[in-house]
């Protein structure tokens, strides 16, 4: 189909409106705002699917405000080869639609539903604007003012989604079932939603009740399994609590009887305690008696054995008395006798001593002379060194006092001089003179041939043999401060020689070398004669006169010629001497020692002897006074016997009340009777916790917990049961609706995949390298940059680049819709969102597309079209809007 | 001499598996069918009725349960009555046969191992003091002696040992036993009636307590004509209730059709609780009419048990095409059926079959 021409008559201030001319492809129609752009597309879009007949809101607002005129449109236009036209005014009391062809010609509600079938739309309200399920495929192919940017709606238009199905399937083969295949997926759905929430994510009700219910029942019967296990376990504790209140009442009456023979046993050892006291009475005072005359018995006898010791000890000590007196004796002779040796050995020494003294002074003698001759030796060498240092001390007073300064003094004179005088030279003028023949130069006769040279440095003439006079002035007369500078320094340098007493520079040079040398030569003499009197010469003098004093007091000795070997012989002889009193010192000293040892032992044993006697007067005096040892023992014997029966006694009477049970009876008592009061508390708490038992399982008894448990384990092998049941079906819908949204996702994106082919060309226009993502319901997700790129969303993406997708789509999608009869694609101001640039690479997707498609392309920005290649464009003037 | 030999009336037994009103006139038939018993012994003349263990479940029944077991064994009036304790109602503390709420003249509870003479028979009864004894429980009868009198055991046990690779409690010698001149034993545990030998039988219970059981439900009549001679046995179904158990091959959807009139047709289906088998392959359509089938089945029985998991749906070929569709509903069904996930192929073939255009 294809619009031919389009005449709008009174239409919301339009007065007329022709397009005509149209081409079947690209139709450019221009203008600027309000020149009735939008009312054009309008009216079209009144004249092909919206009813002549009724009076609307939306009807009414067509008509020019204030105007009286009906609101009125013509299309003519081509369809499967043949020419309709059709007419419609609006808001007229009778229906006002008339469709026409070539040979036939239908009016009102006539014309209407044969306009519908021809363009495939559906009947519409007449007080409202077709929806867009009713204009079905036209909803996508006609893009109102500002909606270029919106998805295209292909989800919810059935006409589309079934118009596009069909087109796809003869396309892409078997891709889905029809209805039956909607309404399998619905079935799948609703039966999964049965068990879980829409996505399939959570459990409904039903399945969570049957898993709940099932846990209830686990609970419930473990709560009555427990319940019973504690009945189980009361019972266990109830035969044993019983047993062992048996078991207590045997051992109780046992433990009351040990009581009474307790009790018994202590009554008795209580009587026979008192007994044994009065019997260990009796024997304490036995005992006492006995201790007592054993005492006295022990006291004698000790007495008589000391008296005898003593006598035994005084003969002992008058021995060992008279012995002593012996041995003092004879130690007093002895000692007289070593004293004497004494003398006579100390004798000896003092003669060897005198002798060794004499020939040690003789030896001295000898070493002192031989140093008095080294001290003569040393002194005359001084002599000879004084006389040295004499002549040198002349030698230098008779040389001038030239110093190492002077000289330099006298070469920097000397060098001053020799400078002033060339710097004179090198300002003098040379004059050389050659004779050619004998003359006289001032005076001077100089043969021919001969050559004279004058440094000239000052004015002078030369008077040339009366020939002629030669005057010549050097430095113009400036000479003569040069001058005077030569005869200062050489002035200078005179005075400088003569004050030091010299000729000149080189002899003040070998002055000063003499003088060194001489001085050297006298540091020389003067150390020497340090060497040779480090403590100086008078000491060594009088040290000389000192040893030649004591050699002349000793000049009238006789020195032996074996002087040493004397010496050496006197010395041997008074040490072996000198130990030898030595030893007979000692010797006397011990003998003395022991002399007076035995003269304190003497005393000692004299003194012992005395205490002695004393003490034995005194022993014999006590025997005498208490009495014989004999008559002691006599009275303590009998003491004993006493002693013997008391415990004899006292024997019988501790083995009854051993036998009795002795002191522990009381002690048994005691245990006798706590034992009997635990086994009577044992037995109340056994009592009290059986009769607790008792009541509990009476009471237990009233319950069924036996059936009870039953039916809770019936009703959780039910619950497993049903809950199985529940699960097994919900996996099975599960599955089902899954496996069918997959098929189903595969089978849409198979049917999206030839819109996407046949828009990715006019994408790669203009979005080279990206690719649109389609639903399986042709809604758009969105745009992937390049092969691997990610994608954006839809709703993610630029408004213009929204607006040029959307287009993309709808063009794709009305070529696959427009296969076998094209369908006219409307677009009012559909790139407003987009930049010129990619304006201008859209052109190219219009013209392409328009090759296929009729395009009524509405914009008010003409210039940035004027390079489409429009097959028709019409300019549309401004026309100021009436209402 | 005639005694009346029954054992394991385990009442107190919910049965609540079953479920609804069934579970409980199935309860409160263990009543009624002692008292079917209490009327057989009245017809017959028993000199004496032996429970041989476990007339209740267990210790913990309520006091209704007591109470009904009391009105139901006051039916046997004067009649000596031995009810013996067994494993499930040993005497521990608090045991049911303990609190029996004013028992019958005629009713003697042992209360430990001991002797007594009823009718002039000498009666060795062996009752449970605990739930598991280690030995044999009747170990304790003393040899015959020179007592020229009819001697019957009464226990509670195992004479063989039933529960195979479980260590064995209560396990009663019965040779030992009557070699020590006992003319009859009779046993109680084995639910069903067993001749253990000529001298030695297990009565069973007298209803079914679950499917496994073998013949249940039976009495037995003894009569002994003196010390020594052979007892004659009579066993006498007394239950009201029958428990089945079938296992059905099913190898194709008309052996599922023949099955399902079969069971149909049992008789006192009200009565009759069944354990169904089921194996084998069928089509979705033949189990889907097998599904219905068992159904209506199952609300005719007392009770249905239904194990169908060895057996299997295989679409057939028709099913395939039934359910063979164009486009993505046939990527469905292939993936399904590669998958062999049958239950989710039967809900796609019972969506399809509920499409309200004829698409499958």
């Amino acid at each position: 189909m294809w619009i031919r021409r389009l005449e709008v008559e009174h239409w919301r201030g339009l007065e007329h409106v022709l397009l005509d001319d149209l081409s079947p492809h690209l139709n450019l129609v221009t203008g600027p705002n309000e020149s009735g752009k939008s009312r054009v597309a309008q009216a079209l879009r009144f004249g092909l699917f919206e009813s002549s007949r009724g009076a609307g809101r939306f009807k009414q607002d067509l008509q020019t405000w204030g105007g009286s005129e009906r609101p009125r449109v013509r299309v003519d236009f081509e369809l499967a080869g043949a020419a309709w036209q059709v007419e419609k005014t609006f808001v007229s009391q009778q229906h006002q639609t008339r469709l026409s062809t070539a040979n036939r010609a239908f009016e009102g509600e006539e014309a209407e539903a044969r306009l519908r079938e021809l363009l495939g739309t559906e009947p519409g309200s007449t007080t409202s604007p077709a929806s867009g399920a009713q204009l079905g495929r036209w909803s996508l192919l006609w893009v109102e003012q500002g909606r270029a940017g919106e998805e295209p709606e292909v989800a919810d238009n059935s006409a589309i989604q079934g118009g596009l199905h069909d087109r796809l399937v003869r396309e892409v083969g078997d891709v889905a079932a029809g209805a039956l295949g909607q309404y399998v997926r619905r079935r799948a759905r609703e039966e999964a939603e049965r068990f879980y929430s829409q996505g399939l994510g959570a459990e409904k009700k039903r399945l969570k009740e049957a898993r709940s219910h099932l846990e209830a029942c686990s609970a419930e019967r473990e709560d009555i399994e427990r319940r019973i296990a504690a009945i189980e376990d009361d019972a266990r504790t109830l035969r044993r609590t019983r047993m062992d209140e048996s078991d207590l009442s045997e051992r109780r009456a046992v433990a009351e009887a040990e009581r009474g023979d307790a009790r018994k046993r202590r009554d008795d050892t209580r009587e026979l305690a008192r007994q044994l006291e009065a019997v260990t009475d009796e024997l304490t005072r036995a005992e006492a008696a006995v201790a007592e005359r054993r005492k006295a018995l022990g006291r004698a006898e000790a007495l008589a054995e000391e008296l005898g010791t003593n006598e035994q000890r005084r003969e002992q000590l008058q021995a060992e008395l008279d012995a002593a007196v012996r041995e003092e004796a004879e130690t007093s002779s002895a000692l007289a006798e070593l004293r004497e040796n004494v003398v006579n050995a100390e004798t000896a020494l003092d003669e060897l001593r005198t002798e060794r003294l004499r020939l040690q002074r003789l030896a001295q003698a000898r070493s002192q002379r031989e140093e008095l001759a080294r001290l003569d030796a040393r002194l005359e060498e001084a002599a000879r060194q004084d006389t040295v240092l004499a002549e040198l001390r002349t030698a230098l007073n008779e040389l001038p006092e030239v110093a190492e300064a002077d000289v330099m003094a006298l070469r920097k004179l000397e060098r001053e001089q020799v400078e002033a005088s060339a710097r004179l030279e090198g300002a003098s003028v040379r004059v050389r003179l050659q004779t050619q023949r004998e003359l006289d130069l001032d005076g001077e006769r100089i043969e021919a041939g001969v050559e004279r040279t004058f440094l000239v440095d000052r004015d002078r003439s030369f008077d040339l043999d009366g020939v002629a006079t030669v005057e010549i002035q050097p430095g113009s007369g400036a000479l003569e401060s040069l001058r005077d500078a030569v005869a200062d320094r050489k002035a200078d340098l005179r005075r400088r020689i003569e004050a030091l007493g010299v000729k000149d520079l080189e002899h003040a040079e070998r002055v000063r070398r003499e003088r060194e040398a001489l001085v050297s030569r006298e540091r020389e003499a003067r150390h020497r004669l340090r060497e040779l009197f480090p403590d100086g010469r008078e000491a060594a003098r009088s040290w000389r006169d000192e040893l030649a004093a004591a050699l002349a007091e000793l000049s009238q000795s006789e020195v032996p010629p074996d002087l040493d070997a004397a010496l050496a012989n006197i010395e041997t002889d008074e040490g072996e001497q000198n130990a030898r009193a030595k030893a007979a010192r000692d010797r006397r000293d011990e003998i003395s020692a022991r002399a007076e040892a035995l003269a304190r032992r003497v005393a000692d044993l004299r003194s012992e002897l005395k205490g002695i006697d004393g003490e034995v007067a005194q022993l014999k005096r006590q025997l005498e006074g208490d009495g014989s040892v004999a008559r002691v023992q006599e009275a303590c014997d009998a003491a004993a016997r006493t002693l013997a029966d008391v415990v004899a006694r006292r024997d019988d009477i501790a083995e009854v009340f051993k036998a009795a049970g002795g002191d522990t009876a009381e002690l048994d008592l005691q245990r006798a009777e706590q034992a009997v009061a635990a086994l009577v508390e044992q037995a109340g708490e056994k009592r009290d916790l059986r009769v607790a038992l008792e009541q509990r399982m009476n009471d237990a008894g009233a319950s069924s917990l036996h059936e009870a448990l039953q039916d809770a384990a019936s009703a959780g092998a039910a619950a497993e049961l049903d809950l199985a049941r529940l699960e097994r079906e919900a996996g099975a819908a599960r599955r089902l609706f899954e496996r069918v949204e997959q098929a189903y996702g595969a089978a849409q994106a198979q049917l999206a995949e030839p819109v996407i082919r046949r828009i990715q060309p006019y994408l790669e226009q203009v979005l080279p390298g990206a690719r649109a993502h389609l639903a399986d319901d042709f809604a758009l997700l969105g745009l992937q940059q390049g092969e691997a790129g990610s994608t954006e969303r839809f709703d993610q993406l630029s408004g213009g680049t929204r607006e040029q997708l959307a287009l993309l789509v709808r063009i794709g999608l009305a070529e696959v819709l427009g296969e076998d009869e094209p369908w006219p694609l409307l677009l009012d101001d559909a790139l407003v969102n987009t930049d010129p640039e990619r304006i201008r690479q859209f052109q190219r997707v219009l013209f392409a597309a328009s090759r296929r498609t009729q395009i009524l392309f509405f914009t008010c920005h003409g210039p940035l079209f004027d390079a489409t290649g429009a097959d028709r464009v019409v300019p549309l003037e401004p026309r100021p809007r009436r209402h | 001499m005639r005694l009346l030999h029954t054992a394991d009336w385990q009442l107190g037994l919910r049965l609540d598996f079953v479920g609804g009103e069934t579970a409980a006139r199935l309860r409160a038939q263990r009543y009624d069918t002692i008292r079917t018993i209490a009327r057989l012994a009245h017809e017959r003349a028993v000199d004496m009725v032996v429970v041989a263990g476990d007339v209740f479940d267990a210790n913990r029944v309520g006091r209704d349960t007591l109470q009904q077991a009391s009105d139901a064994l006051a039916t046997f009036g004067d009649l000596p009555v031995i009810l013996l304790a067994g494993n499930h109602d040993a005497l521990e503390e608090g045991a049911a046969l303990t609190r029996l709420p004013n028992p019958p003249a005629g009713v003697f509870v042992p209360t430990g191992p001991e002797i007594v003479e009823v009718a002039g028979v000498e009666l060795l009864l062996c009752p449970l003091q605990e739930r598991h004894v280690r030995g044999d429980p009747a170990g304790w009868i003393p040899g015959r002696g020179d007592a020229e009198r009819i001697r019957v055991a009464v226990a509670h046990g195992g004479a063989l040992n039933f529960a195979e690779g479980v260590e064995s409690v209560n396990r009663i010698e019965v040779d030992a036993l009557l070699a020590k001149g006992v003319d009859y034993v009779a046993l109680g545990d084995w639910h069903g009636t067993y001749r253990v030998n000529d001298r030695c039988w297990y009565s069973g219970t007298h209803e079914a307590t679950r499917f496994r059981e073998q013949a249940p439900g039976n009495v037995l009549i003894v009569d002994i004509d003196g010390p020594g001679a052979l007892p004659r046995v009579e066993t006498v179904p007394v239950a009201r209730s029958r428990w089945l158990r079938e296992s059905v091959e099913l190898a194709e959807d008309a052996d599922a059709e023949s099955m399902l009139q079969r069971l149909e047709a049992l008789p006192e289906k009200s009565w009759t609780l069944l354990r169904l088998e089921l194996s084998g392959e069928l089509s979705l359509a033949g189990r889907e009419r097998l599904d219905t089938g068992l159904a209506s089945l199952a609300a005719s029985l007392a009770h249905l048990r239904l194990k169908a998991e060895g057996l299997s749906v295989a679409p057939t070929a028709e099913d395939l095409a039934s359910l063979e569709q164009e486009g993505y509903l046939g990527e469905v069904v292939r993936g399904l059926r590669d998958e062999g996930d049958i239950d989710a192929l039967r809900l796609l073939y019972r969506i399809l079959r509920e499409a309200p255009t004829a698409g499958g």
